[in-house]
């Protein structure tokens, strides 16, 4: 538990910055919200990488302190993903809340007299789990890529340039609106064998992970 | 905007900077191993499947490839895109090798390059091809065009000449290539095609038009496919017979890839005439047995009006426009096809809308006008509305479900009527709930408006409010639309059709905007005419309050400059304006407007084209405004005008007029009484009443041809009278039209099946 705090209270100013900002968007976003929103995407793009860079830093010396504390390899990498769980849940929760409950609705109703609303909230409210998808993808691939980097071996970079690939492929499929069944049950395939991969390709790797002290 | 290949190179560039600079930052020495077995896998897996997404979106979805419609493709352009796809292909198998031997960088900077170059080379913009001009022959992207000749009536083997070649029998199908290789297009008709003194074509010869798909080429050596229509000459021959006559069109469509085009001939062979007017004397004669049974009809009677198909159905239509018991025949024949009793209870009404449904998607096709469409009016009641609202939702939320959607709204339209007729101003289920969707789920405040309801009202309004100009280029291009050549607020157009409280509301309060978007619509550029916009009758109940009553004024002065530009046509715009607005328009108003003509042009002002004209009064003030104009007219001694004029206001019914025209009718001049009957439709009682009635007994027998020729059960009545006629020569035809009438009501049904078609039967 002291862990998990521990691992929270380190990515606390990414979640302090992260949290009204997103909040912010959300409650004042004239426009309706839709999956293919990108200042969300970019949103939730920056948040991955902030959570995974201040949980990853591998170089840095709270990283090495972490490791030398006794913990198993196994004990930090479970313990690093539910963290990163609670600090997106942190995060999206209260976002996903401001769209569920009236309170954005309300406030596009009555402060700024937006014509889409109380209508629009109805197609809303299935947008935050397009947003948590996206996490879903990025964090464990994130995650994979400092663990990869923290090898020591060559081709570190390699995986940041896949990374990137894997973020202009998602780009690429915001931009086409209309996807057939067969494509799309293609892509929920593809995702849960992506985020799978990196989530068990980290848990091995984690625990051959080089610190520097 | 970036385009497309400025976009890729944008990536490529990236993309490429950013490898850079993790180069040189790179702190693992070249003599470190490579990446471990797992971290090979985990990236081969990634990279497959990033890779898989891009390839797929290029080369499969409906917008983007291809490659699942190759069949449609010529064979050359087909082979070209396989032949990408698989170097495509070939290359992401190597970007997969180079990551299973630990080179990710290497293999992902491949894998982004591929696939950008792709996309580039696939990449279709509506008729201009991509840069897969380099592998694939020019002509190859030339639409495969298919065309099937047929005549109108499906006649099989009739033989065809088209510009001088033998082209075949009926039905021919043939590819564009392959017509053009055999036809030669000809500028001018080929010779014998037409008289020396005439531009109509000889005996024998006629035109067809075909759609033709032509190759253009643009200064930068791209090219594009564009469908032109071209004048061909043809001659039709079947049995030794020649068609007497007729004409010739193609229809259809297609996408980038596949046209498919129908040409049919309209020919005249003397099998086709008789064929048609058997047709049309059996449907005739159908009709006459539904009066003489005063439109009792049965199952017998329906079978065969049915066997007549929708020519039969659109007949029934025409009559129920003029004449209501039609009705009945139309609601008969629905209820005979479906199996729909007076009384049917729920669970019957759902499994008729279910079976409709079912059609309407098998056929693809839905036509509230025809019997389907008369069948949900007269079973919609009994559906269960809310399941209905739940199921449109549904599909709304969706991408829409082709003629099924059709038929269900049609179904909730005929509810949202109903319930606003049981209760006014009440907001409704479909209101509150489909109207919105409309706008949620489609973007489609248009259709939005067809339901209305408070939730519509409201998001139009608000969406006024953001920007209440009237016409600008500078509003935000959401709200605005192109209109007669100018940029309108898209709101202020769908605010103004809202027929609720909240719409007139809205009128009152913005009177003074609409008025504005109503003069510039009027006065527009585009709109010749002058036709004024709907929306300025929509408030009449305000009297000389409303939007008409004011505009009036300045609608009378813009119809000036309306094309054409002679006074009667002017006239007629300014009378058929009054007559919208109902009784606010006075008589002396009409007059003001035909003394204005008048004024300005005695000559044109009183050729026959005031005529046509005054039937666009409104029936009681036209007789008044018809008499004074004779008035006008009698002092100037026009006597070929006030004729016509008093022709015409004979078949408003006025007496007067009435008397003077037969007092000027012979026994030899059926043929005046035939056209006027035929000029108003629903004079024909009036007329035949008064001839039937007249002192000389003469006319008498104009009206028993009259009876024969525009039967129905109130003229059929006049006839017993003319049975008992004092004169003896009026009593014996009228037997003999009434033993006519007899022999056509014992005539069996199964006589008036509709003959098969001559495509079955050839």
């Amino acid at each position: 538990m002291s862990l998990l705090a521990m691992l929270f209270r380190q990515s606390l100013p990414v979640t302090l910055i992260a949290l009204p900002i997103g909040c912010l968007y959300v409650l004042f976003a004239r426009e309706p919200l839709g999956w293919q929103n990108p200042w969300m995407a970019l949103f939730v793009l920056v948040h991955s990488i902030a959570i995974a860079v201040s949980l990853g830093r591998f170089r840095s010396r709270s990283f090495a302190f972490l490791y030398t504390r006794g913990y198993s390899r196994d004990e930090l990498y479970v313990h690093k993903l539910v963290g990163t769980a609670l600090l997106v849940l942190a995060v999206w929760l209260p976002i996903a809340l401001i769209i569920w409950t009236p309170i954005r609705s309300i406030v596009q109703d009555k402060l700024f007299v937006s014509p889409y609303f109380p209508i629009m909230a109805i197609r809303e409210a299935a947008v935050p789990w397009a947003w948590l998808g996206g996490y879903a993808i990025l964090l464990p691939l994130f995650h994979y890529v400092w663990i990869r980097r923290a090898q020591p071996t060559r081709g570190g970079n390699g995986v940041v340039l896949l990374a990137i690939g894997v973020v202009l492929a998602m780009a690429i499929l915001m931009t086409f609106r209309w996807h057939p069944q067969w494509f799309r049950n293609l892509l929920w395939i593809l995702s849960v064998i992506v985020i799978l991969t990196n989530l068990i390709a980290g848990w091995l790797l984690h625990r051959r992970l080089e610190v520097h002290g | 905007m970036m385009g497309f290949d400025g976009m890729i190179l944008i990536l490529l560039v990236v993309f490429g900077a950013v490898a850079l600079i993790l180069r040189r930052k790179s702190s693992i020495p070249k003599s470190a191993p490579r990446g471990s077995r797992e971290s090979r896998t985990a990236e081969t897996v990634v990279l497959i499947s990033a890779g898989l997404v891009v390839f797929l979106l290029v080369s499969c979805l409906p917008h983007s490839g291809v490659l699942l419609k190759l069949g449609q493709l010529r064979p050359e352009l087909a082979r070209a895109h396989v032949i990408v796809a698989c170097c495509t292909a070939v290359v992401m198998v190597l970007a997969v090798l180079l990551t299973l031997s630990g080179r990710s960088a290497w293999a992902t900077t491949l894998m982004v390059i591929v696939l950008c170059g792709y996309a580039t080379m696939t990449k279709q913009t509506g008729f201009r091809p991509g840069p897969l001009t380099l592998i694939a022959p020019e002509g190859s992207f030339e639409p495969i065009v298919n065309y099937t000749f047929t005549t109108q009536d499906g006649l099989k083997g009739v033989e065809v000449w088209i510009n001088g070649v033998y082209f075949g029998k009926t039905p021919v199908k043939i590819t564009g290539r392959e017509f053009h290789k055999k036809i030669p297009f000809l500028s001018e008709p080929p010779e014998g095609y037409s008289d020396k003194d005439s531009h109509q074509p000889k005996a024998h010869w006629f035109k067809v038009q075909l759609p033709v798909v032509e190759t253009q080429k643009r200064g930068n050596g791209s090219i594009w496919y564009d469908t032109t229509f071209k004048d061909y000459f043809a001659k039709a021959k079947w049995q030794d017979e020649w068609a007497e006559r007729g004409h010739g069109g193609g229809g259809g469509g297609g996408d980038s890839y596949r046209r498919d085009y129908g040409v049919t001939l309209s020919t005249y062979f003397s099998i086709e005439k008789e064929h048609r007017h058997q047709r049309e004397r059996r449907l005739e004669t159908l009709v006459r047995k539904a009066w003489l049974s005063d439109y009792q009809a049965g199952p017998e009677w329906f079978a065969a009006a049915a066997s007549h198909g929708d020519s039969g159905w659109r007949k029934l239509r025409r009559l129920a426009e003029r004449n209501e018991d039609f009705e009945k025949l139309l609601d008969g024949w629905a209820r005979w096809k479906y199996g729909i009793d007076e009384d049917i209870d729920r669970d019957a009404a759902e499994r008729v809308f279910e079976r409709i449904c079912e059609q309407a998607d098998k056929d693809d096709r839905y036509n509230r006008n025809d019997s389907a469409g008369r069948a949900v009016e007269l079973i919609f009641a009994k559906l269960d509305v809310e399941r209905l609202v739940g199921r449109y939702e549904k599909i709304l939320r969706g991408r829409g479900q082709g003629r099924l959607e059709s038929v269900i709204h049609h179904a909730i339209r005929l509810w949202d009527d109903k319930l606003e007729a049981d209760d006014p101003g009440k907001p409704n289920i479909v209101e509150q709930r489909i109207a919105p969707a409309f706008i949620v789920w489609r973007s489609n405040p248009e259709g939005a408006i067809e339901f209305g309801g408070p939730e519509v009202e409201r998001y139009l309004f608000r969406q006024y409010q953001r920007d209440q100009r009237v016409s600008s280029e500078d509003i935000n291009s959401s709200s605005r639309e192109y209109h007669w050549g100018q940029w309108l607020n898209k709101w202020l157009r769908l605010l103004v059709r809202l027929d609720g409280a909240a719409g007139r509301d809205f009128l009152r309060q913005h009177r003074e905007r609409v008025l504005e978007m109503g003069d510039l619509l009027v006065k527009n550029m585009g709109n010749h005419e002058r036709k004024p916009p709907e929306f300025l009758f929509s408030d009449l109940d305000q009297g000389q309050n409303s939007m008409a009553w004011q505009y009036w004024p300045k609608y009378s002065l813009a119809v000036e400059s309306s094309s054409p530009p002679w006074e009667p046509e002017k006239l007629k715009k300014r009378w058929a304006y009054l007559a919208k607005m109902g009784e606010l328009a006075t008589n002396e108003m009409y007059l003001d407007c035909w003394r204005q003509a008048w004024e300005k042009d005695k000559r044109q002002s009183s050729n026959l084209q005031l005529v046509k004209a005054l039937r666009e009064i409104p029936l009681p003030q036209r007789v008044y405004v018809g008499k004074k104009i004779i008035e006008d007219l009698d002092s100037i001694d026009r006597n070929f005008t006030v004729s016509s004029l008093r022709g015409h206001l004979v078949t408003t019914g006025d007496e007067e007029s009435l008397s003077w025209w037969l007092s000027k009718l012979g026994p030899e001049h059926y043929d005046r009484v035939q056209q006027k009957i035929e000029n108003n439709r629903s004079a024909d009682l009036v007329i035949i009443e008064a001839l039937a009635n007249h002192d000389d007994p003469d006319l008498h027998g104009l009206a028993v041809r009259a009876i024969e020729d525009n039967l129905r059960p109130s003229t059929y009545k006049i006839l017993q009278q003319l049975l008992k006629d004092p004169d003896e020569q009026v009593r014996r035809e009228a037997r003999k039209v009434a033993d006519k009438l007899k022999a056509i009501e014992n005539l069996p049904l199964r006589e008036l099946v509709a003959p098969p078609k001559l495509g079955e039967i050839s």
